[in-house]
């Protein structure tokens, strides 16, 4: 479950990024969030990442309070959710399995519980065959998905895409947003921001867009036919 | 931390130091060039304040007697002098001994002792040879000894004795200066290399924040790296720092007959400082490494 209450954003600099967002997301829900460049979806990110914190209101992840949570628990809190950004952000000396399973060295894991789940999860993406590859030997595509073992080898309840497809071929998009439909599918919610209309209209997912800093239910004829609420 | 994580991250800290080579080679060359300074300096300063203790021991003053002093006054003497503290050596002299002395200083024109010792007269009074502690404190030494009453006069090279004072306090004032700026501007380059280290490898720690990594757990090989860079750095300093002195020391030793040759047989043997010299630059450099990384990479952690 996540959960926006009057959440506002102002950076020091001055401008507002966002201005009294209420939403809700269910758990198991697959959300689009769109919006124009500056609209403020890059801040609403940073504030489902603990990166920033909200001027105003109360952001509920996971049962976290994010504008109460303490420092010390920041690690726990984003173990619980899973991160994919637009570029990859791969850790470029380690191989591809090297940059999954590190997301389960951080936890403690043993090595038997790694040497278990990250070959299964690499399998999941369909890139067992390129575990040793390193990031620079990876197309876009298989990069992301290396991002997205990472991201899920964790058992997250809640999946973070940030422009996932932006820096990838356009058909393989498709597979991505596929591949995220299908982790939807086992229960986990994913939430997704892009700016790519034909791919949000493409998938029948609920669409949430932000402008001018504010959640506004548009398009949804254009988009999936769902409206935000 | 497990066990678990402990074994990888001190794996993850080598793989580290070769996968970022070039830079770790960096950190260990800035690291050892500075080491090297240091260590000479420290060395030269060393060396100059036992040349100038050498000098000092060689700085007596001699205590005159009363012509009618007997050897209960000339104990007397002797004893006032041992308890004095600042007193370090006291070396008796007889009116016999003294001629014998100055005998041999005139050398040739000699006849005229000869004429004394002959006629049974000994202008030379008795005396003792004094070494003092620390010659800054001559003037005192000089009022006390001259209060005994069996003293007669004292001779004190006060004048040499201001000299090398002053270059004693130069000398240090000078060593302790030349190492604060050389500790100084080498913490500054270390710092900055280190920080280059950081910056290069922010991509990675914002990356291992982002997957959820405690603080602790991203600082460890960074912290261990930079104990390693350090320590490597400190033992190639100290091995070119003992080769280096050796060869120095060679070549001085080899000017037998000039002021090298001299200085040479006063210069501190390189074993009597090596365990110091050794602790001092793995314990720094290690200290250095460590304390680096851990403040640059936190700036990185505030993710």
């Amino acid at each position: 479950m996540v959960e926006f209450v009057s959440v506002s954003k102002k950076y020091p600099s001055g401008t507002e990024a966002l201005r009294g967002i209420d939403l809700s997301i269910k758990d198991g829900e697959f959300v689009f969030v769109v919006g124009k460049s500056g609209a403020g979806k890059s801040t609403l990110i940073k504030l489902l990442l603990r990166e920033e914190q909200p001027t105003s209101g109360n952001i509920i992840v996971n049962g976290y309070d994010l504008s109460r949570i303490k420092r010390r628990e920041i690690p726990a809190y984003r173990r619980s959710i899973g991160i994919v950004f637009q570029d990859f952000r791969l850790i470029p000396n380690m191989n591809a399995y090297d940059n999954v399973a590190f997301a389960l060295r951080v936890t403690g894991a043993s090595t038997s519980e790694i040497r278990r789940k990250t070959p299964y999860m690499l399998s999941l993406v369909g890139l067992s065959s390129k575990a040793k590859a390193m990031p620079e030997e990876l197309s876009g595509g298989e990069q992301q998905r290396v991002a997205l073992a990472r991201a899920l080898i964790n058992n997250p309840s809640i999946v973070i895409a940030d422009e996932p497809t932006g820096n990838i071929d356009p058909k393989l998009s498709y597979e991505i947003v596929e591949l995220l439909s299908e982790i939807n599918k086992l229960g986990i919610t994913v939430i997704m921001v892009t700016h790519e209309h034909e791919l949000v209209s493409h998938f029948n997912h609920r669409v949430i867009e932000i402008d001018d800093g504010k959640a506004v239910a548009n398009g949804e004829a254009e988009f999936s036919g769902e409206i935000w609420r | 931390m497990k066990f678990n994580g402990v074994k990888y991250l001190v794996k993850e800290s080598f793989r580290n130091l070769w996968v970022n080579r070039m830079m770790s080679l960096a950190s260990i060359g800035t690291l050892l060039a500075c080491l090297i300074l240091i260590g000479v300096s420290v060395l030269f300063s060393l060396n100059i304040n036992n040349l100038i203790g050498h000098m000092e021991n060689q700085n007596e003053i001699v205590v005159f007697l009363k012509m009618d002093v007997d050897e209960a006054g000339i104990e007397k003497v002797r004893g006032a002098l041992e308890i004095m503290d600042n007193v370090d050596r006291t070396v008796f002299i007889s009116k016999e001994e003294g001629l014998r002395q100055q005998m041999e200083i005139f050398g040739d024109d000699k006849e005229y002792f000869e004429a004394l010792l002959e006629e049974g007269e000994n202008p030379i009074p008795d005396s003792f040879r004094v070494t003092l502690k620390n010659v800054d404190l001559l003037d005192e030494a000089v009022e006390s000894i001259s209060e005994i009453a069996q003293v007669d006069e004292i001779s004190a090279p006060t004048q040499v004795a201001g000299i090398i004072t002053g270059i004693k306090r130069t000398a240090y004032i000078i060593g302790i200066v030349l190492t604060v700026i050389l500790v100084v501007v080498s913490f500054l380059v270390i710092s900055n290399t280190i920080r280059v280290t950081v910056f290069n490898r922010r991509k990675e720690i914002n990356i291992m924040k982002y997957v959820g990594a405690t603080d602790g757990f991203i600082q460890f090989p960074f912290i261990l790296e930079g104990i390693i860079i350090g320590l490597i750095a400190g033992v190639i300093a100290f091995g070119v720092i003992a080769v280096g002195y050796d060869i120095v020391m060679d070549w001085m030793r080899g000017d037998v007959f000039g002021v090298m040759g001299a200085f040479a047989s006063e210069t501190i043997k390189f074993k009597e400082i090596a365990g110091g010299l050794f602790a001092g630059f793995c314990i720094g450099s290690a200290g250095v490494g460590m304390v680096g990384s851990a403040i640059f990479v936190r700036k990185y952690l505030k993710v």
